[in-house]
């Protein structure tokens, strides 16, 4: 842990108040995994400024160029951005409509326009001077990309699965037949599916047959079809900075054979673990050598070896930290004021 | 139209919007913490045992809850 000794920190003079130097979250009101690093924050006495962007609609977000100074308000208080922020913790930043009614909100055209403007100005944050993004939003994004990140980890040296991301049913099939017959199907991008009155979730699924009626329905957008990790044990790495947190995921009932843990709701342990050194090297390099300084990685273990599944560059960790005790906030926090540490000297 | 071959193995979610906010439950501008309503000194809801506060979509389906949901933004 991260000494509780007080840091000297510089302080500037903003408007009428006097702020010291300060690690910005950029979250929503409703994301608990930041209150983990708020809460630790604050016991360490750490200056921060949470922004739950969702809220700038009802305050002043402000920027002046040519001298470039980003200013926001936020309890009454003006915070100049370009002169206090060293560290940027790019958590879940909310959008304007996010607390507002379904019913309430305006047309879709009317909510786009007004996320797109307020999504170009967060933009400009990324002109801060001198400040450490975790992570920097556009490696974030690029890693978000699920070919991009199988290919990247094969070139580390990580095994992936035989994948096929295609929109070809007869490949689909070709694929099917050389993985023995059963290969899974998930989506490559979000498969979160938002209805006007219900929203729908796409988990793994394993697929035995391609019929030909399914052909059109195959046509109309790409997925990732990929030869069956089964039996397997799952893991779950999070990679903070340098630090390697691994996690066991076991299920009490082995039987059910869910392809995704995430659909077990009750009766899975997440312990410690160790993982060799060598799939602890490549973890660690395909988040550095990507720009990035955190990532949770999914990795199976089947048949004797490791096996890199996906990596969410901003994945969740809030459901490990708290029933768990696994010390993410803490390592993330230690992480944050490291940065901000190396840069204020 | 047809529709895209995954959709054959959606499962619906339970809630509606990005966040389910349950009336139990106040973000503490002081404090910058999500707080409960059913104590006195209203504890941050991360500190309550066997409490795991206001839940986002996908909650009922889903163990390693993402409340990202989107990519940061889109």
């Amino acid at each position: 842990m991260t000494s509780k000794k007080a840091k000297t920190v510089k302080t500037v003079g903003c408007g009428n108040n006097t702020i010291a130097k300060m690690i910005l979250i950029l979250s929503n009101k409703w994301d608990l995994s930041a209150d983990f690093i708020v809460r630790e924050l604050r016991q360490q006495g750490y200056p921060f400024l949470r922004l739950n962007t969702e809220e700038l609609v009802s305050g002043s977000a402000t920027v002046t160029l040519p001298h470039l100074r980003i200013l926001v308000s936020k309890r009454e208080k003006i915070y100049d951005l370009t002169k206090e922020v060293r560290v940027v913790w790019n958590r879940r930043p909310g959008k304007p409509y996010d607390d507002v009614p379904i019913e309430s909100r305006p047309s879709i055209a009317t909510q786009r326009f007004v996320n797109d403007q307020w999504y170009s100005w967060l933009e400009a944050l990324q002109l801060l001077p001198d400040v450490v993004w975790i992570n920097h939003p556009q490696a974030n994004n690029a890693m978000e990309n699920k070919i991009r990140q199988l290919w990247l980890a094969s070139n580390i040296g990580f095994q992936i699965p035989k994948t096929l991301v295609s929109n070809d049913p007869d490949k689909v099939r070709t694929h099917l037949k050389k993985s023995g017959g059963k290969i899974i199907a998930k989506a490559l991008y979000s498969p979160l599916i938002e209805e006007k009155k219900k929203d729908f979730f796409i988990f793994t699924n394993e697929i035995d047959n391609i019929a030909t009626s399914d052909d059109d329905q195959i046509k109309l957008s790409p997925c990732i079809f990929q030869e069956s990790m089964t039996p397997k044990v799952d893991y779950r790495i999070t990679v903070i900075g340098e630090t390697i947190i691994p996690v066991k995921i076991e299920s009490e009932n082995q039987s059910n054979g869910d392809l995704d843990w995430r659909t077990q709701k009750e009766g899975l342990k997440f312990t410690y673990c160790n993982l060799p050194k060598e799939i602890e090297g490549f973890c660690r390099r395909l988040v550095k050598d990507n720009g990035l300084l955190f990532g949770a990685i999914d990795l199976v273990e089947c048949k004797g070896k490791f096996v890199f599944l996906e990596i969410n560059p901003n994945g969740e960790w809030g459901w490990l930290q708290k029933p768990n005790g696994i010390p993410i906030a803490e390592t993330l926090c230690k992480l944050m004021i490291t940065c901000d540490t190396k840069l204020e000297k | 139209m047809n529709k895209p071959f995954l959709f054959r193995f959606v499962k619906p979610c339970l809630s509606p919007g990005r966040a389910q906010t349950k009336s139990d439950y106040f973000y503490d501008e002081e404090t910058d913490l999500v707080r409960w309503l059913g104590a006195a000194d209203h504890p941050p809801a991360i500190e309550i045992e066997e409490e795991n506060g206001p839940q986002t979509k996908k909650h009922d389906l889903e163990k390693g809850e993402d409340s990202k949901d989107r990519r940061m933004w889109q």
